[in-house]
């Protein structure tokens, strides 16, 4: 019995390393992710993380190095709806992004603004990014709103 | 910051008005040669006033024919830059005056006009490698090698200054790696162009000395390849055989730095001064860059408002029962940006896809918000608001014209006060850690 309860659990492990081997690495995705991308963002970003759980949703608290900080907002069914950054230099939006990247980054170029580039609103498909950028000062919100927890505005997204 | 971009609706305006006194035809790319005279609007526009041996003229203006007329609130300076203690000089046109950022960048296709070659900057730590720079904006960056140049304006010298040069005609054999583009770049979009800023440079004259600080001095951890390279830093040393390029942090002193730090006087901030105009905007405007705070007689601060700021250059503005706490004085944002959910949002248009930046209230509006400095000071500043689509296509400037900003405040909400906050105002920006009067930088006066 207690050498098949060993068996049965090495044959587990050994299952579960194969589907591992098989896996695909976690997705770069963050927004629209589950709570797993969390924890890619925070390897990526180099960065220590905390947890807050609030009423509607969770909240997790990502410090980069550069002391950018880095809030990922949670769904109560666990996937990203929302981000928000700020400090002294950007983070990577690709990797907050994640699939959502590409319509803000096509929303982003199909305007121009000659100038310094300061600011970026853009409202694509089910997607809201606003982006401030200025030399030692970056912040920016970005969120998908069909995703928004009900009672919940993007005014909540601090 | 963003532009009015009915710029396309303007193309066709220029075409048929001439583009109001901004039909200068003999500004192509902006730069002309070695002691020339200045032959566009930024030399000649706005003389007026400008012959101080510590002041230059401003011209708020079409800008460099590369922009289309595609400009709006850009406040113009010549600039005359020479190879490092010789006579061999340039003077670039069209270079636009930021209050918001530090240091000069000038496009290498307006220093190849002008036939001056700069030499990049040698890695002191890498032999054969250079210095180049990745600079991140909203919606895209910049690429480029920092060399090292002599800074004159009016009779104001900075010898040896670190300047960043804008990659726009290739001539810098490194590309831009894949990490400014897509980890340190908000969007992979290259800005490096003179119509992506309407402009042959930027003349960055903001409140610090150095344009990344320590942040980009330091090594946070050191690994066999260098400096941790997840550590995002504005620095490269890029190998100039095989053209590849990684993070180096650049001591303070090499970075590149507010040309008006380095001045042997009147090195403590500037003053920008427009012309007052009316509320429906003109065609030009004219203005003067005024170096040094309290260092000459045209540069006392008297009785303006002192508007201390805090450590990142920022001041709380009031406004409407907001606090936005990051708020900011800036040459470099064509328009007045700030959160008001009460007022109209212009639709954004097949020939403005950028319209959305901006306001468009049914009538003009009188406003009021409340700058507080850090020492708790407070004043009043009235502005007004008009429609994006009531200013006239052949108008340069507007001292009304505003566009909204997020309100959310952990962005740290700002009210951006842009150019429409500087005509009829004399604006002293000083530098983080200078004395001026009985102040010290970083504050902002008016």
């Amino acid at each position: 019995m207690k050498s098949d309860f060993l068996s049965a659990t090495v044959a587990l492990w050994a299952a579960s390393l194969a589907a591992t081997a098989l896996l695909p690495l976690p997705a770069m995705a963050h927004l629209g992710g589950d709570a797993g991308s969390i924890e890619a963002d925070r390897g990526e970003l180099h960065a220590a993380l905390r947890s807050i759980p609030m009423q509607q949703f969770d909240l997790h608290e990502i410090t980069a190095p550069s002391g950018t900080l880095v809030h990922e907002y949670l769904t109560r069914q666990g996937t990203v709806f929302a981000v928000t950054w700020k400090g002294p230099l950007p983070p990577d939006l690709h990797q907050l992004f994640g699939n959502y990247y590409e319509r803000f980054q096509t929303a982003a170029a199909a305007q121009m603004r000659p100038g310094m580039h300061r600011q970026v609103n853009v409202t694509a498909a089910d997607l809201v990014v606003q982006s401030s950028a200025r030399p030692r000062s970056f912040g920016g919100v970005a969120y998908i709103p069909s995703l928004l927890p009900s009672g919940v505005s993007a005014a909540d997204l601090q | 910051m963003s532009q009015r971009l009915r710029w396309t609706v303007w193309l066709g305006a220029c075409v048929l008005a001439g583009c109001g006194g901004g039909g200068s035809s003999g500004s192509s790319l902006g730069a002309s040669s070695t002691s020339s005279s200045s032959g566009n609007t930024s030399g000649s526009s706005s003389s007026s006033g400008a012959t101080a041996s510590n002041s230059i003229a401003v011209a708020v203006g079409p800008g460099p024919a590369a922009a289309s007329g595609g400009t709006f609130n850009i406040p113009y300076v010549s600039v005359k830059i020479c190879r490092p203690g010789t006579s061999t000089c340039a003077t670039i046109n069209d270079v636009l005056v930021d209050t918001g950022s530090v240091g000069l960048r000038l496009m290498a296709s307006a220093l190849a006009a002008a036939n001056l070659t700069l030499t990049s900057t040698a890695d002191p730590n890498v032999p054969g490698n250079s210095i180049a720079e990745c600079l991140p904006f909203a919606d895209g960056y910049t690429w480029g090698p920092v060399a090292a140049a002599d800074v004159s304006m009016a009779g104001e010298l900075a010898s040896g200054v670190s300047i960043n040069i804008i990659d726009d005609n290739g001539s810098y054999a490194a590309t831009a790696p894949s990490s400014c583009t897509s980890v340190l770049s908000q969007s992979p979009t290259s800005l490096n162009s003179v119509s992506a800023f309407s402009a042959n440079g930027v003349l960055g004259v903001g409140v610090f000395d150095q344009d990344c600080g320590s942040s980009c001095a330091d090594c946070a951890s050191l690994t066999p390849d260098g400096c941790n390279t997840a550590m995002t830093d504005l620095y490269y040393s890029c190998n100039t055989s095989t053209n590849t390029c990684g993070f180096t942090p650049v001591a303070q002193t090499a970075q590149v730095r507010n040309p008006v730090a380095l001045f042997a006087a009147d090195n403590n901030g500037v003053i920008l001064t427009l012309e007052s105009i009316p509320t429906a905007g003109q065609t030009t405007a004219s203005g003067t860059l005024i170096f040094g705070i309290q260092t000459q007689s045209n540069n006392a601060l008297g009785s303006a408002f002192v508007l201390l700021a805090d450590g990142d250059g920022n001041f709380t503005t009031s406004y409407k029962s907001q606090t936005l706490s990051s708020s900011f004085i800036d040459s470099g944002s064509n328009g007045l940006y700030f959160p008001d959910s009460s007022i109209a949002v212009c639709p954004n248009t097949q020939s403005n896809p950028s319209a959305s930046e901006f306001y468009c209230p049914a009538a003009t509006l009188s406003e009021t918000a409340t700058m507080q400095g850090q020492n708790g000071l407070t004043n009043p500043v009235p502005f007004d608001v008009v429609s994006l689509n009531s200013i006239s296509n052949s108008f340069y400037a507007s001292d009304a014209l505003a566009g909204p900003a997020p309100s959310n405040s952990s962005l740290g909400s700002y009210f951006d006060w842009g150019l429409p906050f500087f005509y009829g105002k004399r604006v002293f920006t000083a530098i983080d850690g200078k004395t001026a009067g009985s102040s010290t930088g970083p504050f902002y006066a008016y």
